[in-house]
């Protein structure tokens, strides 16, 4: 507020300022941490035309993450949009149609929880959040349309520059697949893939097609662009989220000045659901059990949370593990044989300054 | 008798070797950090010579890094006592004032060392200036760091340019010191304060979003910071009307459960809600913990209840605490203006402007009731001020 500002006078001579000093040191060695960590937390594509916005996961405060506060992730700019929405469904079926988005209630509807995220997401990114969706049941849609016994496959396309992803039949058909035309009560904003998109709960966001104009049935698969790269091994389509988890305070290169402090986060495990989260206050040497304030559900993340009673002032390396419900835990360290850049979900660790007065 | 008369010298000067030893001890100890050892030395030392300088010394100093500021100040006083021309004790008895935030008091003892020539003017002057700006006297502040070699690095050196910020800002030298500011942060990066003063000054000239993003940087990089919390939630509440506010208001409570600033973040969570008798409440509860700020925001909720004469009682309370607020004369304009009382409300509106001259509000509400009375060029003059200020904002209405 307007004229609020209390200067603490800080004592200078060099018999009493040891404080003040100690304090500007340790600094620039986070800063350099952390600007060295930024740098290297660049996604490794760049597209001038796309947008990318991620959720800043010190805002996280309930499970349901506000739509202007949502990660937005876009290969390419949105398209003209028209009051005349009108989506396709064609290919390997018997009777071809386009429905428009007002034609959406019309369909089997419902309403679905999840977290997405992005496949490119760095660990301990904002590229994931989560929403509620509404809308109309993909199954639906698709069933009207009389598929051939020859469509095994459906790919997805948005009308932004064409930009498809196709997924097989099961998954696009399964009883959570939506075309949702809402999030989180509202109208599906622009920026989200409005007017309708899809949503694939537990795979990648990559799959959840913005802005879709076209559900393609096709008897063999085109493939994903998004491909994970084994040395040695066969490259498969990047699809379902790998277990994983994030801190949203303390965050990498905070200082804290307290001798308690409530350290929070999420987890998630796409298709899986969380069965429990670690935390280590001192670099992965000792683990304790976070508290879950969620119940654990699959495609959606839980909030954990870890009163952590500071024992020494200093430098501190936290490190936040999950464990899924197939008994499937973050790695540590990202394994050498893999080539790509998708899929990060190895542990994420933050340094943290604790400062404490005299 | 020649014997006799010796046995006293003699003994004094055993008892003189014995103290200086005792302080050199003491002092060693207090640098190798044993300070209960070097206490208990130096008031042996005391005990053999009272007029041990040195030995008060290190009780001054020992009792200041504790926090203990009447045997602190009582040690220096007796410092000064034993050596009134000596500027030491003077600086370190200001040093004392500036913790206890006695501005006024420091200001003098500091006078008092330089008038007796402590040997880093520079340093001295330091602090000074930072006595005196926090005193309220911006403008001695200013001359005092104009005679001052500014460091190029360290913690004074951040002092020099955060005071000068201070300063500037105080006599709304806005360009001088925003860039004071920026080589205080890049001196003293860790320091939360220059982040405080930086969201309260964007606040103050209604760059309400910069303040936003800057508070939401600054409550990542201090977590448990309680005046960050509360600047963050304040930055949200004037940018967004407060949809994360319940999350400073969380951070505020786990950083300090018993936070005077509580009260003040929950009356703004209500004020989101819609809920002016519970914020009402809480503000006065935050009013009567000393919260700054408390009776504007008051008036201005009692303003929205409709309770003009309410909202006018905490206005001229603000006023009273926060004379040099503009804030609190633009909110006072708009209740005169409420009650049509136009010339009124034009004249809190210029006393907002002179402490605010970049508040495009002001200039706005200005403008048009300078139209509502019937003086044109007064009201073009101010849109036009109006409009070059909108060209920096575009959230401002058009």
């Amino acid at each position: 507020m307007r004229a609020y500002c209390r200067l603490r006078p800080k004592l200078s001579s060099d018999a009493l300022n040891d404080r003040c000093s100690r304090r500007r040191a340790v600094w620039r060695v986070i800063a350099a941490v952390t600007a060295f960590e930024r740098v290297n937390r660049q996604p490794v594509w760049a597209n001038p035309e796309g947008e990318i916005e991620s959720f800043d996961l010190s805002l996280l405060d309930e499970k349901i993450t506000p739509n202007d506060l949502f990660f937005i992730r876009s290969r390419f700019s949105p398209p003209a949009i028209s009051d005349a929405w009108n989506i396709s469904i064609c290919g390997e079926v018997s009777k071809p149609y386009q429905v428009s988005v007002k034609d959406l209630p019309n369909f089997a509807q419902f309403t679905v929880g999840t977290t997405m995220e992005c496949d490119e997401n760095p660990v301990g990114g904002g590229l994931v959040s989560t929403a509620e969706w509404q809308g109309a049941s993909l199954a639906a849609l698709i069933a009207a349309a009389q598929p051939s016994p020859s469509a095994q496959f459906v790919r997805l396309w948005g009308a932004d520059h064409e930009y498809t992803q196709s997924l097989p039949l099961l998954k696009a058909t399964s009883a959570d697949t939506l075309l949702a035309y809402q999030m989180n009560g509202d109208a599906l904003p622009l920026t989200h893939g409005g007017p309708a998109r899809a949503i694939v709960p537990g795979w990648y966001g990559t799959y959840s097609v913005k802005w879709l104009s076209k559900v393609e049935l096709l008897a063999e698969d085109r493939g994903g662009n998004h491909l994970r790269q084994i040395r040695g091994g066969r490259s498969e389509p990047v699809r379902d989220i790998q277990v994983k988890s994030a801190f949203a305070r303390p965050l990498d290169g905070a200082i804290i000045s307290g001798r308690r402090f409530i350290v929070r986060g999420v987890a998630w495990a796409g298709e899986k659901s969380i069965a429990k989260v670690e935390l280590s206050t001192d670099g992965g040497k000792s683990w304790k059990a976070a508290q879950l304030l969620d119940r654990p559900q699959r495609y959606m993340w839980l909030r954990w949370q870890f009163p952590w009673k500071i024992p020494v002032s200093g430098s501190h390396v936290l490190v936040v593990q999950a464990t899924d419900s197939d008994g499937s835990s973050q790695p540590a360290e990202r394994g050498p044989t893999r080539l790509d850049d998708y899929e990060h979900n190895e542990c994420q660790r933050v340094r943290v300054e604790v400062i404490w007065a005299k | 008798m020649g014997k006799i008369a010796c046995v006293p010298l003699v003994l004094l000067a055993v008892g003189l070797a014995s103290c200086q030893d005792l302080t050199h001890q003491a002092e060693s100890a207090f640098r190798s950090g044993e300070v209960d050892r070097a206490v208990a030395l130096a008031r042996k030392a005391l005990a053999e010579n009272p007029s041990s300088t040195q030995a008060y010394l290190i009780l001054g100093i020992v009792a200041a890094r504790r926090n203990e500021w009447d045997s602190a100040t009582r040690s220096f006083k007796s410092l000064i006592q034993l050596a009134p021309s000596d500027p030491q004790p003077y600086f370190y008895l200001g040093q004392g004032y500036l913790y206890q935030q006695k501005w006024d008091q420091a200001v003098t003892c500091f006078s008092l060392a330089r008038d007796r020539n402590y040997p880093d003017p520079d340093r001295l002057g330091i602090e000074l200036a930072l006595a005196q700006e926090q005193a309220g006297h911006p403008s001695e502040a200013m001359e005092t760091l104009g005679r001052v070699q500014p460091p190029a690095s360290g913690p004074l050196a951040a002092q020099f340019y955060a005071v000068t910020a201070f300063a500037g800002a105080k006599l709304n030298r806005q360009e001088e010191a925003a860039e004071a500011l920026a080589r205080a942060r890049e001196i003293d990066p860790a320091n939360p304060q220059y982040a405080e003063f930086m969201i309260s000054a964007l606040l103050s000239v209604n760059q309400n979003r910069k303040a936003r993003e800057e508070a939401i940087e600054a409550q990542k990089r201090w977590p448990d910071e309680p005046e960050i919390q509360y600047l963050f939630g304040l930055a949200d509440y004037f940018t967004t009307n407060g949809e994360l506010v319940k999350i400073a208001l969380r951070n505020l409570r786990e950083a300090q459960p018993d936070s005077y600033l509580l009260p003040s973040l929950e009356g703004l969570l209500y004020l989101r809600q819609n809920d002016l008798d519970k914020s009402a409440t809480a503000f006065v509860e935050a009013a009567k913990r000393g919260v700054p700020d408390s009776h504007l925001l008051l008036g201005m909720v009692y303003r929205d209840r409709g309770d003009l004469e309410g909202a006018k009682r905490e206005l001229r309370e603000a006023e009273r605490t926060t004379p040099q607020n503009g804030q609190v004369y633009l909110e006072f304009g708009k209740v005169l203006e409420a009650q049509a009382k136009l010339r009124e409300a034009a004249a809190q509106f210029e006393m907002a402007l002179k402490y605010m001259p970049q508040d495009p509000v002001a200039h706005y509400r200005l403008a048009q009731l300078y139209a509502r009375l019937g003086d044109k060029e007064k009201s073009d003059q101010q849109m036009k001020l109006y409009r070059e200020l909108q060209k920096t904002a575009p959230e401002l209405p058009k």
